[in-house]
């Protein structure tokens, strides 16, 4: 843990005016291996509130990726480890950093977002990435989205008002035999890391005015491929299309939970 | 005890014979601002040793141009320069 201290001590603060960053109020969900660097990142930038869902506790498995915690925390939360690595690694940041343990649920969803001026989401699982998605288009807010696996990170920054949105892009949840199985499938911790610098990158290009809305990050830590590619709006988009069927958040749509821990 | 690399081994790419060349290899970076946490992503993937040598030329960073934020270009930087020495380790003998 001393080189990620004498790292954070390194990486510098950021040269733009602070002011639209210290009033930023930032919702991250999931401190995992892509929200665990991000959370770090956006500490380090200072911004106002960074407030971090997540309700699940450190696994010996995690750690490859998931930089805030080391192995005097397997089996602890998440949330109380990772907060108190992020005090100590940013301890001159302004941040105000305000933990919630609980898992985004279609209940609480629309509360959580609205109070926030940008979502940022890095879950593990595709009921929640959807959930992050149409929350945050119900209730205006731009959302960074951030995925992981195996040896490929994607990254996507939608506005407010969509057009493009996630789901022009993904349509719908995956059949549960589809998806790639998180935890079967695999990922290296540092491909996550990439992936999370992007999500980081792109949140802060929110924060300072000149978003990056409506294009995917994807970087392929094999080939060394890291390409932006435009998403399409849909005419027929469920979400954000001319006629859309989903207008307030339903327990139904997203029963999907093969993907969860 | 659990396998702290059992989410990357589970990579076909790495498996148990990819973990093993990883643990034994020896990785040396250039010194700079990503060499902190290009360590700790390296440690933590299992690397046998690691160390940075202040007389290696620095690493140009592939990506640079993508990203506008200092403090997230380094950070990508070091992920970078993680990832591709254990995909050097992998293709090595």
């Amino acid at each position: 843990m001393r080189a990620l201290q004498e790292c954070m001590m390194s990486l510098s603060m950021n040269s733009y005016p602070a002011d639209q960053v210290a009033k930023a109020k930032v919702l991250l969900i999931g401190l995992g291996g892509l929200g665990c660097p991000t959370a770090l990142l956006l500490a380090r930038a200072g911004v106002g509130i960074l407030r971090i869902l997540d309700d699940d506790e450190v696994d010996g498995s995690n750690l490859h990726r998931q930089i805030l915690f080391d192995q005097n925390d397997i089996g602890q939360d998440k949330l109380t480890a990772g907060v108190r690595t992020i005090r100590r690694l940013c301890s001159t940041s302004p941040t105000r950093l305000e933990p919630i343990r609980a898992r985004l649920l279609p209940d609480n969803a629309r509360a959580y977002v609205q109070d926030v001026d940008i979502v940022v989401e890095g879950s593990d699982n595709f009921a929640t990435k959807f959930l992050t998605a149409d929350t945050c288009f119900i209730e205006h807010k731009p959302c960074v989205q951030g995925a992981a696996v195996r040896w490929v990170t994607t990254a996507i920054s939608t506005s407010p008002t969509g057009r493009p949105c996630y789901r022009c892009l993904f349509e719908d949840l995956p059949l549960p035999d589809q998806a790639p199985n998180c935890a079967e499938a695999g990922v290296l911790g540092s491909v996550v890391g990439f992936g999370a610098a992007l999500m980081a990158e792109l949140t802060l290009r929110i924060i300072h005015g000149h978003p990056d809305f409506g294009h995917t990050y994807s970087y392929n830590g094999k080939t060394d491929n890291l390409r932006r590619h435009p998403v399409f709006r849909r005419q027929s988009c469920a979400l954000c299309g001319s006629q859309p069927q989903i207008v307030d958040i339903g327990w139904s749509r997203y029963m999907d939970e093969s993907c969860a821990p | 005890m659990t396998d702290l690399y059992s989410r990357q081994k589970k990579l076909r790419e790495i498996g148990e014979v990819g973990q093993l060349k990883i643990a034994r290899a020896t990785v040396l970076i250039p010194a700079g601002p990503e060499s902190e946490m290009a360590t700790e992503y390296l440690r933590r993937s299992g690397i046998g040793s690691i160390a940075v040598d202040p007389h290696i030329a620095p690493l140009d960073f592939l990506h640079a141009d993508q990203f506008q934020f200092e403090l997230c270009r380094t950070f990508a930087a070091s992920a970078w320069i993680a990832t591709q020495n254990v995909v050097r380790i992998l293709e090595s003998k």
